[in-house]
C-alpha cells in the first residue's frame, strides 16, 4: 500500500496549491468523518447511555416518583417475565423462519429473473417494488387482504369451503405477519442478482460441459462463488428480523393508530414488547434493560456469524487486506 | 463500466484500465426456456402484484361492498373513483405530501453527502483508529432505531427541536452507517493511481473527493439518495413521535387519519390513501430503475 | 465549478433551507401573545373552534396537536407537555402528580361555575384516596351512562321477543336469557356490548352491583378469585359462548356496532347513552323509529356508572396554565359545549346546557328521560392509583379468549387475572411509595 504522507512530489519539495491537505491524511480524516463522529456521539451513544442509565432506575417517564433500583429489572427480566422471554422465543422463531426463506427466495427470483426474458425489466420491477414502498401503504394492503370480511384471501378460501378465519388474530397473527415480511423479497432479489451477474460464465459452462444439471452448477459452482453476498444478506437479515416492531402494529386490528396492547399475542415480537413496556406500562426502566439485553444479544449474535462465516463464506479478495 | 474507464483514462492516459473484467453473466439465448421457469415467474407476478390490486379494488369500492365479501369488490359497476377525491380532501394530503417531500430531500441529499464524504475518508485516508471507527460504524447499523427514538426525542425535546424538521438535518448531517458503508466498499474499488496523479498536479484531499471520486461515484450516489429518500418517505415512527398533526409526514396521515367519529378507520379511505402515498415511490422506481437495481448496490456489497 | 462558487452554492443552500425550517416551527410567542398547546382529536376540537377562539382572544394562539398517547408520554418525560389534554380521569394519573388541580381556577371562573356542574364531573375529582371526592382535576367534555343499552323494538317484535323494559333495569342474566332467545330466531348478533373497547369496566360494575370491590380497601390487592368476581366472569364467558354477539374473537366487521345497528342487523347495543347520534333520521335510516334506550341492568344494587368521562384536563408542567384554562373554558362552555349538547351525541357536562339537548325526535326524548332517571344511580367506580386499566384490560381479554374457547374455567380466569393484576399493582405502590 502506497502510504501518501510521502509522494515523490512532496519528497522534491514540490509547493502544492490548496491546503495542503493531501500532508496531513490523518487530519483531513478526521475532519470528513466528524459529522459522522458528532452524529455518533449525540444521536447514538448518549441515547444508549441515557438507556443504560435508566435501566437500574424503575423511572415511569413522567412523574418524579423513581429512584436507582440497581439490578432488579435485569433479575427480574431474567427470573420473572414469562411475557418477555416470550416475545424473544417468538423474535427467534420469527428470525429463522423469515431469514433463510428471504435470502433463498431472493435467490431464487434472481435465477429466474437472470435470463433472457421478454420484458425482464418489468417482471424485475414488480418483484423488487414491494420492498422499497412505504411501510404503512404494505400494511394497509395487507390488512385488507387478511380482512376477515372483505379480505381476499378468505374469498378466495371461502370458494374452497374454508370457513372465514381472522388472520389478523391469535394464532394466525404470527403466519400473517411471516407473510407480510417476505413480501418485501425483492430487496434481496437485486442483491443476488448484482452478485450472478458477476459469476464468470466460463466456470459454470465448464461444469456444464462436465455433465452437471442446473442444480448442482448452482451448488457447487454459483451458490459458493455469490457466498459472501449471502452472508451479508443473512447477517443483515437477522439484524433487521430481530428489531420488526411497525409491521405488527401496523397490522393488528386495531380502531385508530397501533396501540401495542392491541397486538395480538402471536405477533408480539421482541420490540413490540419494548414499545409495550415504555408507552404502555410506562415502565422505562424495566423497558431499557430489556433494551440492553436485546443488544448484547445482538452483538453475541453477530460474532457467531462472523466466526462462522470464516468456515464456510469464499472470498475471492479477501478485503480485510485492503 | 466503460464509462468509467474511458474517464479514467482521459484524464490519465496510463490509467486506461477498465474497473470490471467480466462479461455479464446473462443465460445465453440457445438455452430453453424451461416450463418450470415460467410458471415460477406467473406465480411469482401474482403474489407480488395482487396485493396492489387489490388495494385499488378496495379504494373504488362502496362500504355495502365491503360488508358484503371480497368477491363484491370485484363487481366493477360502480366504481368509485371519488373515493379517491374524497381520501384527498378528507386530510390535508397536499401539505403532507409536500413535508414528506421536503423531510425526504433533505435527509437524502444531506446523508449522501456527509455519507459519500465519511466512505471516501474511510477507503482512501490512513488515520490511526480507522479501523476502530470503521467497526463502530458497523456495529450501529445493528442497534435498532427505534432503540433510540425515545431518549432522542428527550434530548431533542429539551433543545426546542420536536415539532420542527430539524431532528431530520441533523440526522442527515450525521450520515448513516449503512450508506457510509455502502460509499467505502464502493471508494475502495477505485485505483490508487487515479489519486496519486491528483496529488502529484497539487490538489488537496477535498478536491480529489469533489472533483474525482464524486464523479467517478454517480450510480452509488443516487442510489443512496434514491434508498434514504424512499426510506424517509415511508417512515412511520420517527414522524409520529417528533411532528405535530399539522406538519406531519403522509405516513402518519394515512395511518391515523380517515377515521370515522367512533375512531374506526374508513377502510375504502385508507385505502385510497395508501395508493395515492405509494404511487410517487412506484414512479420514481420506474424512472431511475438501474440506480436501485444495478450494480452499484451490487458492488457496495461484495466489497 | 471551482471551490469557491461550490462552496458559495452549499452555503446558499444550507441558508435557504434554514429559512424553510424555521418556518415550518411552530410560532413561538411574540410579545403579549402566548401559545397554548392543546392535544385533542381534531375530530372534536375542530379548526372551526380553534379560528373562532383565536379571534376572540386574540393574545392566545392555540397549536393543536392530534391525541396520540405515545407522543403525550414522551412529551411528559422531556418535561415540556402540552398545556390542554384530552384524556380519561385516572387515580393513577393524579396519584403521579401529573395533572394541574383546577378548583382555584373554578372558583374564579365567570363561565363555568361549580354550581353548574353536572356530579358526572366528581369523576376527575380525588382526595388522594378515592377518586369521586376532593380536588378537581379536569372537567369532562361530555358523558353518557355507559351501560344503558339501546334496542330496537322491531327486531324483537318480528322475532316475538319481549325487549327489556325500559322503566327497570333488568338483570343481566335477563338480558343475556334475551339475547339467547332471540339468537334462536334466527338473529346472528342479537346483542352488542362493545366487547372491543374493553370489559374491564362491565366486569368491575357487575363486582360492585353485587356488592364486592374489584380492589382490597389499600388498593394493592386484586379481588378477582371471589364469587362476585366469578359470578361477573361468567357472565361474559356465557356471553361468549353463545355467541350473543361481538367479542373480540369475533369482531364486527367495521370496527364497532354502529353499522350493524343502523341497519339494524343488531337488535340491541349496551353502548350508552351517546350512541344515539347515529340515529338520526337520514335517507336510509329509519331505526330512529323503533330505538330506545334501556336502564343500565344489574346484578343486585342499581347502579349505572359512567365508565369514561371523557375530558380535559392541565398539566402540572404546562407554562401556560392561565391562558390553558382560558381554552378549557371556550371548549366546556364555549360554543364547541353548545353544538356537543345540540347534536345529541353526549349528556353536557355542565347542567345549564341539557335544555340545548334535541328532542325533536321521540327515541331523543326518551333517551333523554331515561338519562335523567339513571344519574340518580351515578356513581364512581373504585379505582386504584397503583394500577391504570389499560395494563390489565388486555390480559383480562385474552383469559378470556381461552375460556370461551373452552380451554379454561372462570375459576382459572380469575386466578390469573387477579396474578396479573396484583403484580401490576405491587410496581406501582413501589414507585408511588
Amino acid at each position: 500500500m502506497t502510504s501518501s504522507a510521502l509522494t515523490p512530489a512532496a519528497a522534491a519539495g514540490v509547493t502544492t496549491r490548496g491546503r495542503g491537505w493531501r500532508r496531513y491524511p490523518a487530519r483531513t480524516f478526521y475532519t470528513f468523518v466528524s459529522p459522522w463522529i458528532l452524529g455518533f456521539l449525540l444521536l447514538t451513544l448518549v441515547p444508549i447511555g441515557f438507556a443504560l442509565v435508566v435501566s437500574f432506575t424503575n423511572y415511569d417517564g413522567a412523574s418524579s416518583f423513581w429512584r436507582f433500583v440497581g439490578f432488579r429489572n435485569y433479575v427480574e427480566l431474567f427470573t420473572s417475565s414469562p411475557s418477555a422471554w416470550q416475545s424473544l422465543l417468538r423474535t427467534l422463531a420469527y428470525t429463522i423462519i423469515v431469514v433463510p426463506l428471504s435470502v433463498a427466495g431472493g435467490l431464487f427470483l434472481a435465477v429466474l429473473v437472470n435470463r433472457r426474458l421478454r420484458a425482464r425489466g418489468v417482471v424485475r420491477a414488480i418483484f423488487f417494488i414491494p420492498s422499497v414502498i412505504p411501510i404503512v401503504a404494505t400494511a394497509i394492503m395487507w390488512r385488507l387482504i387478511f380482512n376477515r370480511d372483505a379480505g381476499l384471501l378468505n374469498g378466495v378460501l371461502s370458494v374452497f369451503g374454508v370457513r372465514e378465519t381472522i388472520w389478523l388474530a391469535d394464532p394466525y397473527a404470527f403466519y400473517a405477519l411471516i407473510v407480510v415480511t417476505l413480501w418485501g423479497l425483492g430487496g434481496g432479489m437485486v442483491i443476488s442478482l448484482a452478485a450472478l451477474q458477476d459469476v464468470p460464465t466460463e466456470l459454470e459452462e465448464a461444469a456444464r460441459l462436465d455433465g452437471a444439471s442446473t442444480w448442482q452448477v448452482m451448488r457447487a459452482v454459483v451458490i459458493p462463488m455469490i457466498s459472501p453476498v449471502l452472508y451479508f444478506q443473512m447477517i443483515t437479515g437477522i439484524i433487521a428480523s430481530l428489531q420488526v416492531v411497525v409491521q405488527p402494529l401496523l397490522l393488528a386490528q386495531t380502531r385508530t393508530v397501533a396501540s401495542s396492547q392491541e397486538v395480538p399475542t402471536s405477533s408480539t415480537l421482541y420490540m413490540v414488547e419494548v414499545y409495550n413496556e415504555f408507552f404502555f406500562e410506562s415502565r422505562f426502566g424495566f423497558g431499557s434493560a430489556m433494551l440492553w439485553v436485546f443488544f448484547i444479544a445482538i452483538l453475541a449474535i453477530t460474532l457467531i456469524l462472523q466466526w462462522l462465516s470464516r468456515r464456510f463464506v469464499f472470498y475471492q479478495v479477501d478485503s480485510d487486506q485492503k | 463500466m466503460t464509462q468509467l474507464a474511458e474517464r479514467s483514462s482521459s484524464r490519465h492516459p496510463d490509467a486506461a484500465i477498465p474497473l470490471r473484467s467480466k462479461r455479464r453473466n446473462v443465460r445465453p439465448r440457445s438455452d430453453r426456456t424451461a416450463a418450470w421457469v415460467y410458471i415460477s415467474i406467473i406465480v411469482s407476478i401474482a403474489i407480488f402484484g395482487v396485493p396492489f390490486l387489490y388495494v385499488l379494488l378496495v379504494a373504488l369500492s362502496t362500504p355495502a361492498q365491503l360488508s358484503d365479501g371480497a368477491f363484491a369488490l370485484f363487481n366493477l359497476s360502480n366504481l368509485q373513483w371519488s373515493n379517491f377525491y374524497l381520501a384527498f380532501t378528507r386530510i390535508d394530503f397536499i401539505g403532507f405530501a409536500r413535508t414528506t417531500l421536503l423531510l425526504s430531500l433533505i435527509f437524502s441529499v444531506l446523508t449522501t453527502a456527509s455519507s459519500s464524504l465519511a466512505g471516501f475518508a474511510f477507503a482512501r485516508l490512513r488515520a490511526p483508529g480507522q479501523r476502530l471507527l470503521f467497526n463502530i460504524v458497523v456495529a450501529t447499523m445493528m442497534i435498532p432505531a427505534i432503540a433510540m427514538l425515545i431518549p432522542t426525542y428527550v434530548i431533542f425535546a429539551r433543545l426546542g427541536l420536536v415539532g420542527t424538521y430539524w431532528p431530520w438535518v441533523l440526522w442527515g448531517l450525521a450520515g448513516t452507517p449503512y450508506l457510509i458503508f455502502l460509499f467505502r466498499q464502493f471508494f475502495s474499488t477505485i485505483p490508487l493511481e487515479l489519486e496519486e496523479a491528483a496529488i502529484i498536479d497539487g490538489a488537496g484531499w477535498f478536491r480529489i473527493y469533489l472533483q474525482i471520486f464524486l464523479p467517478l461515484a454517480r450510480p452509488a450516489l443516487l442510489t443512496s439518495f434514491l434508498l434514504s429518500f424512499t426510506w424517509t418517505w415511508g417512515d412511520y415512527l420517527a414522524p409520529a413521535l417528533l411532528l405535530n398533526a399539522d406538519n406531519t409526514t403522509l405516513s402518519v396521515a394515512t395511518a391515523a387519519g380517515y377515521l370515522n367519529p367512533q375512531g374506526t378507520g374508513i377502510v375504502e379511505l385508507q385505502a385510497a390513501g395508501a395508493v395515492m402515498f405509494l404511487l410517487p415511490v412506484v414512479v420514481l422506481f420506474l424512472f431511475t430503475q438501474k440506480y436501485f437495481i444495478g450494480s452499484a448496490v451490487g458492488s457496495g456489497v461484495k466489497g | 465549478m471551482s471551490i469557491r462558487s461550490r462552496s458559495v452554492l452549499a452555503a446558499g443552500t444550507l441558508i435557504a433551507v434554514a429559512a424553510a425550517l424555521t418556518g415550518c416551527s411552530p410560532a413561538g410567542g411574540s410579545a403579549g401573545v402566548t401559545t397554548v398547546t392543546v392535544m385533542y382529536g381534531s375530530e372534536e376540537f375542530a379548526p372551526a373552534y380553534v379560528k373562532e377562539f383565536e379571534s376572540e382572544n386574540p393574545d392566545i394562539k392555540i397549536t393543536m396537536l392530534e391525541f396520540d398517547q405515545t407522543r403525550l408520554n414522551a412529551m411528559l418525560t422531556a418535561g415540556d407537555p402540552p398545556d390542554l389534554v384530552r384524556g380519561l380521569p385516572s387515580a393513577n394519573l393524579f396519584a403521579k402528580g401529573l395533572a394541574a388541580p383546577l378548583d382555584n381556577y373554578l372558583a374564579s371562573s365567570t363561565v363555568i361555575l361549580e354550581s353548574d356542574l353536572e356530579p358526572a364531573n366528581d369523576l376527575w375529582r380525588w382526595d388522594g384516596n378515592v377518586r369521586g371526592t376532593g380536588t378537581l382535576y379536569g372537567l369532562v367534555k361530555d358523558y353518557s351512562p355507559d351501560l344503558t343499552i339501546w334496542q330496537n323494538t322491531a327486531i324483537f317484535d318480528a322475532a316475538g321477543v319481549a325487549p327489556l323494559s325500559t322503566s327497570e333495569p333488568s338483570s343481566w342474566d335477563e338480558v343475556l336469557e334475551t339475547a339467547e332467545a332471540l339468537k334462536a330466531t334466527g338473529i346472528e348478533n342479537p346483542l352488542g356490548i362493545q366487547w372491543q373497547w374493553g370489559v374491564s369496566g362491565l366486569l368491575q360494575t357487575m363486582i360492585e352491583q353485587q356488592g364486592g370491590q374489584l380492589y382490597d380497601s389499600s388498593l394493592t390487592k386484586a379481588q378477582l378469585n371471589t364469587p362476585e368476581g366469578i359470578r361477573a366472569i361468567q357472565w361474559l364467558i356465557d356471553y361468549g359462548t353463545a355467541g350473543a354477539g361481538p367479542t373480540s374473537l369475533n369482531p364486527p366487521a367495521t370496527g364497532d356496532d354502529t353499522a350493524s345497528f343502523v341497519t339494524e342487523k343488531l337488535a340491541a347495543t349496551m353502548t350508552g347513552f351517546w350512541f344515539g347520534g347515529n340515529l338520526a333520521p337520514g335517507e336510509d335510516t329509519t331505526v330512529g323509529n323503533t330505538a330506545q334506550l334501556v336502564p343500565a341492568p344489574t346484578f343486585g344494587t342499581r347502579m349505572s356508572p359512567i365508565l369514561g368521562g371523557v375530558g380535559a384536563w392541565i398539566p402540572e408542567a404546562s407554562k401556560n396554565k392561565d391562558a390553558a384554562w382560558r381554552v378549557m373554558e371556550y371548549f366546556m362552555a364555549g360554543k364547541p359545549a353548545v353544538d356537543r349538547a345540540s347534536s345529541g351525541w353526549g349528556l353536557p357536562g355542565l347542567t345549564s346546557l341539557w335544555e340545548l339537548m334535541p328532542s325533536a325526535e321521540p327515541y331523543q326524548v326518551q333517551a333523554k328521560a331515561v338519562a335523567l332517571d339513571e344519574g340518580e344511580y351515578l356513581v364512581t367506580l373504585q379505582d386504584s392509583p397503583y394500577i391504570n386499566s389499560n395494563s390489565w384490560g388486555s390480559f383480562l381479554d385474552k383469559a378470556l379468549q381461552e375460556a370461551i374457547k373452552g380451554n379454561t374455567t372462570a375459576e382459572q380466569v380469575a386466578v390469573s387475572v387477579e396474578e396479573e393484576m396484583n403484580k401490576l399493582l405491587a410496581q406501582g405502590k413501589d414507585q408511588l411509595g
